[in-house]
């Protein structure tokens, strides 16, 4: 494949009707441009599905969701160039995901799910055309062979539910090639050969692609090692390696101009609006007159990205930080950075919120990061007391706390509950953080006191809240938290809708308790 | 390590089983039943198979065909574990005679088995710094471990680390229902079980297809076998949801029936009191069947039944009642069989089969809270292995001592109870194993010199 720079010549190999297999880079040349921009595309898909598994999507709702992604970034205007822009954006995936481990291992299985998927929705004709493709050295079980092991077949069969049709085709394979199909038990297996259907070729053929593209990977981290990082130093080297970390969510660099603030409303609108994490950081703000380098910047970057003007920001942070280290300190030491924000200082790029990297870099560098935050807060303003401890990870969090709950208090009935909560956030495709998945479990004694016939109500319901503990808000709601996605941007959505959804152990608690009436843990937890 | 610290060092070591006096102890040669360094040394220094050892993890790769991999035992990793816990990793060795001097040297108190790497793993530091991650393991045998610890939920004779001869049967279906398995449906022939030396087993599959496996298909050969998927918290741990068995599992069924019934049933005691039985009805998610099992039961405490009987009448009364086909919800029927499984299925240690860089004890080793030697177990009679009448460590210096001196030294294990175990491994394993070597190296090294003459020609 060859890059270049201005002039293009596009040189159409010819379109073939099934899906690619990426055996060898096409005699393409590529124009600089497209280089990345597709390969941006290609990995919109491979982190929507990446996305899509980590929520347990079941194979269905996947196979639809990669046809989905497929469709909506794959496109190309013109229709003979689609083929190649697919091809195009694999091998520079390959090229920019084949140089560490990590890297490679993610691409490996994205790539090979996103074929599986892309195969199923391939006639069968095309599959075993595919399959002729490979030159699997794979041969049709004669009837013979068949008959000596129908019973296993039919058996097998069976244990689908489903009779074994007379006409089936049956591949004899070496098992060690369908691993899939051995751990789930569905092919008989027989003298180390697996007997695999016609329909379960996909499995065949998928594997095969993976041990092409795993060794392929490793070859191409070899080439890159010794040629092309040093060759292409000044031209692709930092294409390809910014790609992997690039943010692919909502550009907020440009300013709109339906979203504007101003100082007036921003406690309003923190409040209505801003995502946990962000109100968190500013209601610090207010309280302590002062946040930690971090924090500034994160909070700063935020209030510019949802419409705050220079002016009104450096108002903003004067107002609070001059009650703690006076005005004149603050122009001196912190006026800089918010102006640096702007892009008014030093290398005058202006920044935008959290791209991924500065989050990274910021967010788990800190002490406290949002997961805790939004833990510590409930602790402060409530009467619940938390032990906050975190397994922070890369891209995901996880938060554990117990919490005991003493204040729920109706017409003389008091209710003490100690709980544990964990709960995983994930950062999305978007770059925003959301929580996925958490569960109650109720581990210390409930206390009520005094006996009422109340409480036989709130008795009952609290335990069969936790009697299923696990929720998953990705199943009645696919995208990340929207109070996260939407940064002051026009689509407001009311807070206490969202967050009821994404904080699932507190509408646990008011699953349990709505019934006492007069308490509404939810508002009780601060939401 | 000097003789005082391997002397100080065992002086606390625990004995979990203590052998009864026989009459053979009270004479002169009579050893005390302790584990003990020095008589491990001695072990080592007459007993161990170190060369058969040797030829075993060589593979055939012995230097005498010009096709062999001279480097192939060297990239073996061995583990030592020393007296006090002291785990010595990544040791190699690239001779017989290094491997036996180690070992009589350092004196292990357990020897572990890892993977053959693709550099020598001593020097792995020296490419590691080359930074392309060469090191990395290439080989190793797909290996499984059963232990009794996760079996407690079944056996009702002993709990943790006992074992008896009651709840050995399950080792023995293990045995029985992998064994074929592995042989039949993967196809593999070079086969060695092992006892744990305390209270599981350890299956070592050797063919060359099962050495170069990857992760990937020992996890789907290890996810075939798995039928156990509960926890101690779930009713059911065995859930069969489709409504015919797969093959294997039918015919693993035959095994684990005869067993059930004929064994664990009544050695096992499954019915005889109300907290046993409940805990199988549970495994029955219907109401009205339970409490009529549930009330013939508790009258029939009253009536007096033979012990023995009871737990094979009442399982009768559960088969007859789920298998009368008047019942309306579907899947009753197979309540049956998930009990059985329930109770009989083998448990694997998942995660020793998953990984090709797992280590596992190696055979011939002693363990050193029982004293009993690895070793091998013959798959064919394994209803006939006893764990209690395994040879101990003291036993076997007995055994030594009784034969005096004078006698060829080589053959000193002949004489001992260790010889019959030694010469099962060589004629059942390690001759098929190194004849089917020799022939596999011949042959690719035959199709190598076809493939250059051709290429010369050419």
């Amino acid at each position: 494949m060859e890059i270049i720079g201005s002039q293009r010549k596009p040189v159409h190999i010819d379109v073939v009707p099934t899906l690619p297999l990426y055996r060898s880079a096409p005699p393409l040349e590529v124009r600089l441009e497209d280089f990345e921009l597709y390969a941006m595309d290609r990995l919109r898909v491979l982190k929507g599905i990446a996305d899509g598994l980590s929520r347990g999507k079941k194979s269905e709702e996947m196979k639809n969701l990669a046809d989905h992604l497929w469709k909506a970034n794959m496109r190309h205007l013109d229709a003979s160039e689609v083929v190649n822009k697919d091809i195009i954006s694999h091998f520079v995936l390959r090229l920019v995901y084949s140089r560490t481990e990590d890297l490679r291992k993610w691409f490996l299985s994205m790539e090979t799910n996103l074929f599986r998927y892309r195969l199923l929705f391939q006639r069968p004709e095309a599959q075993r055309a595919l399959m002729a493709e490979f030159d699997l050295p794979y041969r049709v079980a004669s009837n013979a062979e068949l008959e000596s092991v129908k019973e296993g077949l039919k058996q097998v069969a069976q244990s689908f539910g489903q009779p074994l049709a007379a006409d089936v085709i049956f591949y004899k394979v070496p098992f060690e090639e369908v691993p899939e199909l051995v751990a789930g038990r569905r092919v008989f297996i027989h003298k180390g050969y697996a007997y695999v259907a016609m329909n379960q070729v996909v499995s065949l053929v998928a594997t095969q692609f993976r041990s092409h593209l795993s060794k392929a990977l490793i070859l191409t981290n070899r080439k890159w090692t010794s040629t092309i990082r040093e060759q292409e130093k000044d031209r692709l080297t930092p294409i390809v390696e910014a790609l992997c970390s690039s943010y692919l969510g909502p550009d907020y660099s440009q300013p709109r101009e339906f979203a504007e603030i101003s100082i007036k409303d921003i406690d309003q609108i923190a409040k209505s609006s801003f995502p946990l994490c962000m109100r968190h950081l500013f209601e610090k703000l207010r309280e302590d007159h002062h946040l930690k380098h971090g924090g500034r910047m994160q909070l700063g970057l935020f209030l510019k990205g949802v419409g705050l003007k220079l002016e009104d920001a450096l108002a903003f942070w004067k107002a609070e930080f001059s009650q703690r280290v006076g005005s004149e300190r603050f122009d001196k030491e912190y006026a800089y950075s918010i102006r640096h924000n702007y892009g008014r200082e030093g290398k005058r790029t202006s920044l935008s919120v959290s791209s991924r990297e500065n989050r990274e870099g910021s967010i788990l560098g800190q002490r406290d990061h949002p997961g805790a935050k939004i833990v510590l807060e409930f602790s402060r303003n409530n009467n619940v007391t938390c032990k906050v401890s975190t397994l922070g990870q890369r891209e995901q969090l996880g938060v554990k706390m117990l919490a005991t709950i003493n204040g729920i208090e109706n017409e003389g009935v008091k209710a003490k509950l100690t709980l544990d909560l964990i709960m995983r956030l994930e950062r999305g495709i978007d770059g925003n953080w959301a929580i996925v998945w958490s569960e109650v479990k109720e581990v210390g004694p409930k206390v009520v006191q005094p006996q009422k016939p109340t409480i036989q109500k709130f008795h009952k319901s609290s335990t069969s809240g936790p009697s299923g503990p696990v929720w998953r808000p990705c199943q009645s709601q696919p995208l990340p938290n929207p109070a996260h996605r939407q940064r002051g941007s026009s689509e407001i959505v009311a807070l206490g809708v969202s967050e009821s959804r994404a904080l699932p152990p507190v509408e646990r608690q008011g699953d349990a308790s709505s019934r006492v009436d007069g308490v509404t843990p939810m508002s009780m937890l601060g939401v | 390590m000097t003789k005082e610290e391997i002397e100080n060092g065992t002086a606390d070591m625990e004995i979990d089983q203590r052998e009864p006096l026989n009459g053979e102890r009270s004479e002169l040669n009579a050893v005390p039943d302790d584990f003990n360094a020095n008589y491990l040394k001695v072990y080592y220094g007459k007993l161990f198979p170190h060369a058969d050892i040797f030829k075993w993890m060589s593979y055939g790769n012995d230097g005498k065909h010009p096709g062999c991999d001279e480097s192939y035992f060297g990239r073996r990793e061995f583990s030592f574990t020393l007296d006090n816990d002291i785990y010595l990793r990544f040791q190699s060795f690239n001779s017989a005679s290094k491997l036996e001097n180690s070992i009589k040297e350092k004196c292990p108190f357990k020897i572990d088995i890892g993977p053959v790497y693709s550099v020598d793993p001593a020097k792995r530091h020296a490419y590691a710094q080359s930074g392309n991650n060469v090191f990395t393991p290439v080989e190793k045998e797909l290996v499984f471990d059963i232990d009794m610890t996760d079996y407690d939920d079944v056996r009702y004779c002993c709990s943790g680390a006992d074992v008896c001869l009651k709840c050995w049967t399950l080792m023995t279906i293990a045995i029985k229902v992998i064994d074929p398995a592995l042989r039949d449906d993967f196809g593999f022939n070079h086969i060695l079980w092992v006892y744990s030396g305390r209270r599981g087993v350890h299956c070592w599959v050797c063919d060359a297809k099962a050495r170069r496996l990857t992760n990937e298909q020992r996890s789907s050969i290890a996810e075939y076998f798995r039928v156990y998927k509960g926890n101690e918290n779930s009713q059911k741990k065995v859930s069969l949801t489709s409504s015919a068995l797969h093959p294997f599992l039918l015919r693993s069924y035959k095994v684990l029936e005869e067993f059930f019934e004929g064994n664990l049933l009544s050695n096992q005691s499954l019915f005889s009191t109300e907290e046993r039985y409940e805990k199988i009805l549970e495994m029955i998610p219907d109401e009205s069947i339970t409490s009529e099992l549930r009330g013939k039961w508790q009258d029939n405490k009253k009536s007096s039944i033979s012990k023995e009987n009871i737990n094979v009448d009442r399982w009768k009364h559960v088969k007859k009642i789920l298998k009368s086909g008047k019942q309306k919800p579907q899947g009753l029927g197979k309540c049956v069989e998930e009990i059985v499984f329930s109770f009989s299925y083998p448990r694997l240690d998942m995660e020793v089969s998953k990984h090709m860089n797992h280590l596992l004890k190696a055979p011939f080793c002693i363990h050193p809270k029982t004293g009993r030697v690895c070793v091998p177990i013959d798959p064919n009679h394994c209803e006939e292995f006893d764990p209690t009448a395994v040879p101990t460590l003291s036993k076997l210096l007995e055994e030594i001592n009784m034969g005096g001196l004078g006698t060829d030294d080589d053959a000193e294990w002949d004489r001992t109870s260790l010889g019959k175990s030694i010469r099962f491994f060589r004629s059942s394993f390690l001759q098929p194993l190194l004849k089917s070597c020799k022939e596999e190296i011949e042959n690719s090294y035959n199709a190598k010199l076809q493939h250059s003459k051709t290429s010369l020609t050419w």
